[in-house]
């Protein structure tokens, strides 16, 4: 059993260690808003923060986040006042196809979250290691662009 | 198209006023007491249930992938309704034939709907005000409705469509309706956000990746790199001893239609999709490899070399050769390489096969060719094949195959439970169906410092065995040229091949907007303006080809084609060109009734050439939803600067070799340039703009690196 703490509740988790965080969301947790798609982290779709840092979770081993507070898409927000990104995100209507977008708000709320002051070009590097392969790019630049 | 009375007569037993469905909401009344109250359905036709609480629930036929039938479709009939959209709930239908062809193909869905969804609102709305008529006992004539109300403005009376629902349902429907005039709509036209916004942006969203069932497993298969290698035997020992492994089995070949090819493998059904695939890693599989091909780059090269020295196998467009003298004669070769559709989300299905009745659920372009299939090849009644489409992340052409799901039916007969399949990004790679690579040789013959004649060979693995969606773009080219010459010839590969976003406009559409560039720059003409004569003075042209169907017949309203392409001039500053260090290219084209043009701007800084702008001009008709075409239009940006910049698929020793982002890195939000984009404000009808935008704008791209480099492009991506 391996304990985990995500979205602020303790979870005991039966898989072996070297399971990517990923498959435990999805499948032990029933927390499916974290997605595959590329699994070699080279897409950004499953990324979770740890400890505030946006991560790919598709091959993050559990045993490496024991002591880390993880937070997913479901733990964004509140069920009355959602974060400042994904409100920023509904109103530039950004999805198209949706799939990879809450991979796209856990970074944006990482560099939201830690009020780094970063300049638009360092923004926009770091939300580069995220894919959509709907091209909704320019809609996120405008919700950037709303945030920071 | 379907018959509109048979149609909503099929709907439900007429007159019968059916109660889909009860549940209970709690409505918080002024003293903080929570009043119960009964929610009742009742359904008007296969599209629209009305509630008693005035909420219309709408199904939408067409799979969402990110083109945005959800929104646009269900605007469509709250605008005929005259219900507020906000009201409004959308339900993806089930596969049935009520509806006619569900797919999500061919940038048809608003063509196909636009008619038949506004008329089911229209004749909902007529019977709601003739219920009102009854209950009053004054005629429907002088009724209006607005807002979800039928309105008696002589008395100042109304009744909510929810308190009519009960008894409008029960009318029967009647025998023609009227339908409001464009000038009239107060929704389409309007930015609409999509509803599944909420639950897209909190991870709520369901796609099939998501979905479950009862009692379900995780299936991950072993397939070889190369199609046509077959299991000779395995050892599942290894894998079985991992707990949570419940079974091993063989997958066997299966192809009852190319769309629906299942290839073999060997499948680990697991508790959990880790343990099915860290178990796979443990399978000991000895592959059958004797009728394997071990194709590569270079054997397509010596392929082309040869048919190209060889007349077309079949002749599209044939001119009087006699009259073919030309000064001189340019020649130009492309290869544009094969490209895979890397949707976000892999493809996965979700089947359950339990005494004769099947439940599929997942992300598909397709519902009526799965059920349909299944049923065939099962010997199940139609109504027996449940079909879910849940939302799909991305689609682009891949999931109109259907492969997956049947994969996944015919596991879950044989292990006898529900299980989820779920395909490894590379895996999703390997067995994709790719856009197929194509070469093109060009002959073109300058007389007078024009181009006199047009000989297009086109070389491409054909979908379906010949000629039928491999030369569009480029057969129905509408220029005014004396002697143009099409031909095809099909390449043998035993690489598998389907539908990719625009088809075959997506290498056509390419090869003939970069030669028209180069040879008007090549005769020191203007490349806008050289086209513009091209396209001649003619309001429209129809171009006849061999072939079956609406494409043996194509339509090109040359006045549409004109005005994208000047307009795409104006808004780029073509004429205003000045700059030592940057360029423009332009490309235009048509797909189907749609018109689109594009401009492109690169730089060349610190010897390099960058892409800053790209100015996209589209006219698709009427525009439903400005938001969705808008998305479209940018979506067609970013897909084409990820093959037109940065990435294809190789083939070596048969296998394709780009299997992953890494790999194959597709468009990031840095490599996005400015975007300036037009929607033509048109009464048209509404047609397609999912795959429209797209095909110029490769074209216009390599147009502006040509014209500022010098440097000929004859494959994709452009290497700068």
């Amino acid at each position: 059993m391996i304990t985990l703490t995500i979205n602020n509740e303790k979870y005991q988790i039966d898989a072996s260690s070297e399971t990517p965080l990923l498959w435990v969301l999805r499948d032990h947790l029933n927390l499916k808003g974290s997605k595959y798609s590329c699994g070699i982290a080279a897409c950004g779709a499953c990324k979770v923060l740890v400890d505030g840092n946006a991560v790919p979770s598709c091959v993050l081993p559990i045993a490496s986040v024991i002591d880390a507070k993880i937070t997913t898409i479901e733990g964004l927000g509140t069920a009355e006042e959602l974060h400042p990104v994904q409100k920023a995100w509904i109103k530039e209507n950004v999805p198209q196809c949706g799939y990879c977008q809450t991979g796209q708000i856990i970074t944006a709320v990482s560099i939201y979250d830690k009020h780094d002051n970063l300049k638009k070009d360092e923004v926009l590097s770091i939300m580069n290691s995220n894919i959509c392969r709907c091209g909704t790019y320019d809609r996120i630049k405008k919700a950037l662009d709303g945030l920071f | 198209m379907i018959n509109r009375r048979d149609f909503m007569n099929l709907s439900f037993t007429a007159g019968s006023g059916l109660i889909l469905g009860v549940n209970y909401s709690c409505i918080q009344g002024n003293t903080e007491k929570h009043e119960k109250i009964e929610i009742k359905n009742y359904s008007f036709n296969p599209f629209l249930e009305l509630t008693n609480t005035n909420k219309a629930t709408i199904y939408i036929p067409v799979p969402e992938i990110g083109q945005g039938p959800r929104t646009a479709l269900a605007m469509i009939v709250c605008e005929e309704l005259e219900i507020p959209f906000a009201n409004v709930s959308v339900k993806q239908a089930i596969a049935s034939t009520i509806y006619g062809d569900m797919s999500a193909a061919g940038s048809e869905t608003i063509d196909k709907f636009y008619l038949p969804l506004r008329e089911a609102g229209a004749t909902a709305k007529d019977m709601l005000k003739l219920a009102a008529a009854n209950i009053w006992n004054v005629t429907s004539k002088n009724l209006h409705c607005k807002n979800g109300y039928v309105l008696d403005t002589e008395s100042e009376r109304k009744l909510s469509y929810g308190e009519l629902a009960d008894e409008a349902s029960k009318l029967p429907i009647p025998e023609s309706v009227g339908l409001k005039k464009p000038q009239d709509f107060n929704l389409i036209g309007t930015k609409q956000k999509s509803p599944d916004l909420r639950d897209m942006v909190t991870g709520k969203a369901i796609y099939g990746f998501d979905a479950s069932l009862e009692g379900m497993k995780y299936v991950s298969i072993v397939r070889h790199p190369v199609r046509e290698a077959k299991v000779k035997s395995f050892k599942p020992e290894r894998a079985l001893a991992i707990p949570g492994v419940s079974q091993v089995i063989e997958v066997k070949h299966f192809k009852p239609i190319p769309y629906a090819e299942v290839l073999p493998g060997v499948a680990v059904i697991a508790k959990d999709s880790y343990t099915a695939l860290k178990a796979k890693k443990l399978l000991e599989i000895e592959w059958d490899l004797s009728e394997i091909e071990n194709e590569d780059e270079e054997a397509f090269q010596n392929q082309y070399q040869k048919l190209k020295s060889q007349p077309p196998e079949f002749v599209l467009r044939k001119p009087d050769i006699s009259k073919i003298i030309s000064d001189r004669v340019l020649e130009f070769d492309y290869k544009i390489p094969f490209w895979g559709h890397f949707c976000m989300e892999p493809m996965n299905f979700l089947a359950s096969y339990h005494d004769d009745k099947c439940v599929l659920i997942g992300s598909n372009q397709r519902p009526n060719l799965i059920q349909d299939l299944i049923s065939k090849i099962f010997k199940l009644p139609l109504e027996n094949v449940i079909v879910e489409t849940t939302l799909g992340g991305g689609g682009f052409g891949r999931r109109l195959a259907v492969d997956y799901a049947l994969e996944a039916l015919i596991i879950s007969k044989e292990v006898g439970h529900p299980v989820k399949t779920l395909w490894t990004r590379e895996e999703n790679t390997l067995q994709d169906y790719f856009r197929s690579l194509s070469y093109h040789n060009f002959r073109i013959g300058i007389k007078n410092n024009q181009i006199h004649s047009w000989f297009h060979h086109i070389m491409t693995k054909p979908i379906a065995g010949g000629p039928r969606y491999e030369v569009q773009g480029a057969a129905d080219i509408p220029f005014n040229i004396e002697n143009i010459a099409i031909g095809y010839t099909p390449l043998k590969t035993n690489i598998r091949i389907g539908s990719w976003r625009s088809v075959s406009h997506s290498y056509n559409v390419f090869v003939v907007n970069n030669v028209i560039t180069e040879v008007a720059l090549g005769l020191g003409l203007d490349p806008f303006r050289y086209y513009l004569e091209l396209l001649g003075n003619e309001n429209s042209k129809t171009i006849k080809l061999p072939l079956r169907g609406s494409r043996g017949t194509v339509e090109c309203n040359l006045d549409r084609l004109r005005n994208v392409l000047v307009k795409a001039a104006e808004l780029s500053g073509w004429n205003d060109q000045n700059g030592k260090n940057s360029a423009l290219g332009i490309a235009c084209t048509y797909f189907k009734k749609s018109y689109a043009a594009h401009v492109a701007e690169v730089i060349m800084k610190n010897n390099k050439v960058r892409l800053t702008k790209i100015t996209s001009v589209l006219d698709c008709g009427k525009v439903v939803n400005p938001l969705g075409v808008r998305a479209q239009m940018e979506g067609s940006i970013s897909d084409a600067i990820a093959v037109t910049l940065k990435s294809n698929i190789t083939i070596q020793d048969g296998q394709p070799q780009e299997l992953n982002f890494d790999a194959h890195d597709i468009t990031r939000i840095q490599d996005m340039p400015e975007l300036q984009l037009h929607i033509i404000d048109s009464n048209e009808n509404p047609s397609g703009a999912g795959e429209p935008p797209f095909p110029s704008v490769p074209p216009a791209i390599a147009n502006a690196v040509f014209t500022l480099t010098n440097k000929k492009i004859r494959t994709l991506p452009i290497q700068i």
